[in-house]
Formats: structure tokens, sequence, C-alpha cells
């Protein structure tokens, strides 16, 4: 018979294909976990110094996230900034309860809101950019926290 | 630009998903391998379009599409390694009516197998009436009968 084999090349191939067969099953269990946004894995909270934040480490591009902040307690009005370098990452959807003023401040962006902390904020963002995004959010130079965020294409 | 790109990564990733889940997975498509492959076009609609739902986006992907196919087949002209990278290779799997159960069993193929396309194909009844059975590229059962 005419006919143009390659066993050895086959061979490779199926072996080739086993190791592809654990990758998927590995994959589908990443994704479960949580490895590519909304899970265990993904579903962390940075504090510091009363500060909180609640947010997704993974996130999908253009899919929306959500970082919720637990402000602590203030005699004034409870405010949060957030480096604007981070927010340019992101289209902001909304933010409950809405501030009241968002002011500039340096390389910072400043939300204020009416009445005193304790309070909980919540922003609803859509990531425009991907990649590791550093995240910087503070109430003051002493009441700050750092989180990283890894968004998926 | 970015059309040109999501193309090029849904082409490669369909080319490597499917190499490997193997020639035999999607051969004979059931009622149920349809769907399946429905529902596999749709997901992949999604991440082709994103949300630039126009006509420009659509004329842009199927360009790339077609000129990444058309770009493969001339490359795997010139490349007998690519071309048994991305078409495979044809198997034995009955020689001079002598089956190869370790190759079958390798390629997720059954004796049952063999004999339906002996059926199908070429009215042969039993194993000891083939002569050559073989795997092909596509993943169909070609019989030889003595």
């Amino acid at each position: 018979m005419d006919l143009d084999t390659d066993l050895h090349f086959q061979r490779r191939i199926w072996t080739v294909q086993r190791i592809g067969w654990l990758i998927i099953g590995l994959v589908i269990l990443a994704t479960l976990m949580g490895a590519f946004g909304n899970g265990l894995l993904s579903r962390v909270s940075a504090s510091g110094n009363g500060l909180r934040l609640e947010y997704e480490r993974f996130g999908r591009l253009q899919q929306p996230t959500r970082l919720h902040f637990l402000l602590p307690p203030s005699k004034h009005d409870a405010e949060v900034s957030l480096r604007r370098d981070y927010l340019a990452a992101f289209q902001i959807e909304h933010i409950t309860p809405e501030p009241k003023e968002v002011a500039p401040a340096g390389p910072w962006l400043t939300y204020r809101f009416a009445g005193p902390g304790p309070l909980a904020v919540t922003f609803d963002v859509v990531p425009l950019e991907f990649g590791r995004l550093q995240g910087n959010a503070a109430i003051s130079p002493s009441i700050a926290l750092a989180f990283q965020q890894f968004i998926y294409p | 630009m970015d059309a040109v790109l999501r193309a090029a990564v849904i082409y490669g990733f369909l080319l490597i998903i499917f190499r490997i889940a193997g020639e035999r997975t999607l051969a004979s498509l059931t009622t149920f391998d349809f769907v399946l492959l429905l529902i596999i076009a749709e997901a992949t609609q999604q991440g082709l379009i994103g949300d630039d739902f126009s006509v420009t986006k659509a004329l842009l992907l199927i360009t790339t599409l077609v000129g990444i196919d058309v770009g493969l087949s001339l490359l795997k002209d010139r490349s007998r390694l690519l071309h048994k990278l991305i078409e495979g290779v044809p198997l034995v799997l009955v020689a001079d009516g002598k089956v190869l159960a370790d190759r079958m069993q390798r390629a997720r193929v059954d004796e049952e197998d063999v004999l339906q396309a002996a059926r199908e194909r070429q009215g042969v009844e039993s194993m000891d009436q083939i002569k050559y059975a073989v795997l092909e590229r596509t993943g169909e059962i070609s019989i030889i009968p003595k």
C-alpha cells in the first residue's frame, strides 16, 4: 500500500496530546478555583490601619469588577483617595454611595462622601487595560494600602 | 489592530486545541457533536467580535482568518514538518488482516469502529476480510478489503 505513515511522529503526537489533556484538566481546575476571576483564588482583601478593601485579584478586560472599601470611623466626612494612574486603567461605572465631591490632589483623586465614617463604599469599574495593575488607596499618608490586580486580555 | 490579533489568537488556539483533542474527537459528527460545535462557534464569536459590531470589524476578521489560512497552506507546502504537525499523519490500524491493538487503543479507536467503517464503506462483514484499515488524517477510517 502506498501510504505516507510516520509512526515515530505519531507516537510523539500522542505524547503531546496526553500532556495537552493534562493541561486542559489543569486549566479547568484553575478556572473553578478562580485563577481567571470570580472564585476563591480571586477574591482577596487588603487592609491597613482601619482601611479595608475587598477586591478581585484577577479580572478580565472590559468585564466589570468591584472594589469594596470599608472606610474607618472619622470625625469629618468619610473620604478615600485612589492613585490616578491606577484609575486611568478603568472606566468607573458606579460609586455607591455617590460621592458628594471628587477632587484631584497631586497624583491622587479624592472621593469625599456625605457624613462621617465608618462607611462601606463600592466602586464598580470596568478594566480598559490588561496586564498587571498596581493600585493604591489612602485616606491619609498613615492610612494607606497597596494592592495588585491582574487583568486578562 | 485588535481584529488581526484576536483572529490570530483564536485561529492558533483552535488549531492547537483540536490537535490536542485528537482526530477522532469531531470526526464523525453525531447530533451532540454538532450541537457542541455550534456552542464552540458561539463562544468563539464573542471573543472575536467583542463589543464591536461594526461591519468593518467583521470584514477585517474574515480577511485575517482567510489570510492566515492561505498563508498556512503555503507554508505547509514548503515544510513537511509543519504539514505533519497541522494535518497529522495517517495511521495503519489493520495490516495484512492483523489488528494492531496498541495503536488502536492509543488512537482511541476500537475494533467495532473499524468494522463499522468496513460495513459502511465496503460491505465487509468481518475482520478477516479486511486487508488494511487506515485512520486517515481527517479522523475517518478507510478500509481496503482482501
